[in-house]
């Protein structure tokens, strides 16, 4: 059935419609005849208060059709009396389907895989939090432009997830002059005991001693290392005087 | 105590091994090093008499008697118990409440006092195990320091393989590869003119052989230990021990090639390798009767996929010692500089 669609754009009223305090973005439905017989609608359209527009209301908006009569039907024969300990089951199933379907499955795994990854990796959050903070700081005002920049340019972001990695010990091998990654360590605050070597201890100990004849291989080493600083220091001597 | 030798330089290096503390000098005639073995076994007071009568080290310690070095492997192997060890796989024992206290007495006796106040000591780290990222060196660094210092001695760390191209490649113009094969861990290490280019560990040693071989064949990790020190060739196994042995022997080595060649493909861009180079084995685990040999084939094996050019495959002439001795080149150089 097409009808009349006013579309209110202004606060305003049509009293011959019956339309009063009609609001902004407030849609009503007339009839086709209803619109066109009114006069106040007219007016008001005129002034840009209401768009009408002709159309064929959606189902869910459109008026329903009254439902049928109700009949009440006769009870099916009873064949079997259900125990009451099944009906308990049933219920218990029930309830059981409705709590699994409450809980919100994505939601969850997130959970499981945060405390996953938190026994995996312990306090990686605080590690992130501790690094970007760093690196954040260590921005110099000169550094930064004149508004200063929120967030990190791209050779920060890799300084900062070097030393995430660093601290949360992942990765193996080392860079030429370095020692495999963890080995060195951040210089975190360790607690090491003092006096450890207890110089009143009392027993008895006797080390193996021995005793190699010859320094020839030491003296080698020596020799070569002196050889080498040498050599170097030449070569730092010609790249200086070039 | 220790036998007096005149030494005529200063400086000292000092080999922290799970095995083995090993301390090198030098003395007039040459080097002198003074060993312990790095395990202890707890006595009741009772036993002091026992205790003197026999001979054998120990330390009185509050109520108890601790007898230290292989009389403790001897003690314990006679009451069937296993013996204690201050370090564990190459890194002070997290769980052994008194490793702290023994290492400090075994340190002390083994270097001595100082000759001079502040004398120098480079003693051995090992370098990060990469197959046991739970595991830094972090705080085994910080107590040894602490150790060698409250000793009377002016600490340096040095890497544990590196040690081992400053005693044993100085013809090479301190190039190589290096391998230490502890009893705790196994350390590598590839310097080109004493240039650290890669350093790392893996967390399989002495220990690793005898715990594997002793559960294939249902005997204990301290006989193990014992049959390989008695006298193993690698080359040819005569027994079902022996060839358990054997098996666990090159699974290690394998193990540690594989990890070389992994570790240097990460940095091959950055290194550069300008001719061939040697590779050096050492430490105790090394000491096996045919160790060159049995590496060698292994090696040989792996060869095609080894991304370096070896010139050849030597062992270090003293395996127990080499670490402490290039320690001791590196303390020397120390006072040379000065």
């Amino acid at each position: 059935m097409i009808e009349a669609k006013i579309i209110c754009s202004h606060p305003c009223d049509i009293p011959d419609l019956g339309i009063t305090g009609l609001k902004r973005g407030e849609e009503r439905w007339v009839s086709v005849a209803a619109a066109q017989a009114s006069r106040d609608l007219t007016k008001e359209q005129g002034k840009g208060n209401v768009r009408v527009y002709r159309k064929v209301r959606r189902m869910e908006t459109a008026p329903r059709r009254p439902a049928p009569p109700f009949v009440a039907a006769s009870r099916p024969p009873v064949r079997e009396r259900v125990q009451p300990e099944t009906i308990e089951k049933h219920i218990e199933v029930e309830v059981e389907r409705i709590v699994e379907s409450s809980v919100d499955v994505d939601e969850l795994a997130r959970k499981i895989k945060a405390e996953m990854l938190g026994d995996l990796i312990p306090n990686l959050k605080d590690v992130i939090a501790q690094e970007v903070g760093k690196a954040l700081a260590a921005q110099k005002p000169a550094e930064a432009p004149a508004p200063a920049q929120p967030g990190l340019d791209a050779s920060q972001l890799e300084n900062v997830l070097e030393g995430v990695l660093r601290r949360v010990g992942v990765g193996g091998g080392g860079a030429p002059g370095q020692q495999g990654s963890r080995a060195s360590g951040p210089a975190d605050p360790l607690f090491i005991p003092t006096d450890i070597v207890d110089k009143a201890a009392k027993g008895k100990i006797t080390v193996k001693s021995k005793d190699s004849e010859g320094t020839d291989d030491l003296d080698d080493a020596q020799a070569a290392l002196r050889e080498m600083k040498r050599a170097r220091r030449g070569k730092t001597k010609g790249n200086e005087e070039k | 105590m220790t036998e007096e030798l005149e030494v005529s330089t200063l400086g000292v290096g000092l080999d922290m091994g799970t095995m083995n503390i090993v301390a090198a000098r030098r003395s007039q005639k040459g080097v002198v090093t003074n060993r312990i073995r790095d395990a202890f076994h707890v006595l009741p007071r009772e036993n002091k008499k026992m205790l003197r009568l026999s001979g054998v080290n120990y330390i009185e310690k509050e109520e108890d008697l601790i007898v230290v070095g292989d009389a403790a492997y001897d003690m314990a192997n006679m009451m069937s118990q296993e013996v204690r060890r201050p370090l564990q796989s190459g890194l002070i024992a997290a769980g052994e409440i008194d490793a702290l206290d023994i290492l400090g007495v075994l340190v002390k006796h083994v270097l001595g006092d100082p000759k001079e106040d502040n004398e120098i000591c480079y003693f051995s780290v090992p370098a990060a195990p990469v197959d046991d990222l739970s595991r830094d060196i972090v705080y085994h660094r910080g107590v040894l320091e602490r150790i060698v210092t409250e000793c009377g001695y002016k600490a340096y760390p040095s890497n544990e393989a590196l040690a081992i191209i400053y005693s044993e490649c100085a013809k090479d113009a301190f190039s190589g590869i290096s391998f230490s094969f502890g009893s705790g861990m196994t350390n590598v290490a590839l310097a080109i003119n004493t240039i650290e280019g890669l350093s790392f560990s893996v967390a399989r040693g002495g220990d690793w052989i005898d715990h594997g071989a002793a559960k294939s064949t249902g005997s204990t990790q301290a006989r193990m230990c014992s049959l390989k020190e008695k006298g193993l060739n690698l080359v040819n196994p005569t027994d079902r021990d022996q060839e358990a042995l054997c098996v666990y022997y090159k699974a290690l080595i394998e193990y540690a090639i594989d990890n070389v060649a992994t570790e240097f493909k990460k940095i091959q861009n950055k290194f550069s390798l300008p001719k061939a180079i040697p590779i050096v084995v050492s430490g105790g685990t090394s000491k096996a009767g045919g160790f060159l040999e049995f590496f060698t084939q292994v090696f040989n094996e792996k060869k095609r996929r080894f991304p370096i050019e070896v010139s050849e495959i030597r062992a270090a002439r003293e395996p127990l010692d080499a670490v402490a001795r290039g320690l001791l080149v590196q303390a020397l150089q120390e006072y040379e500089d000065e």
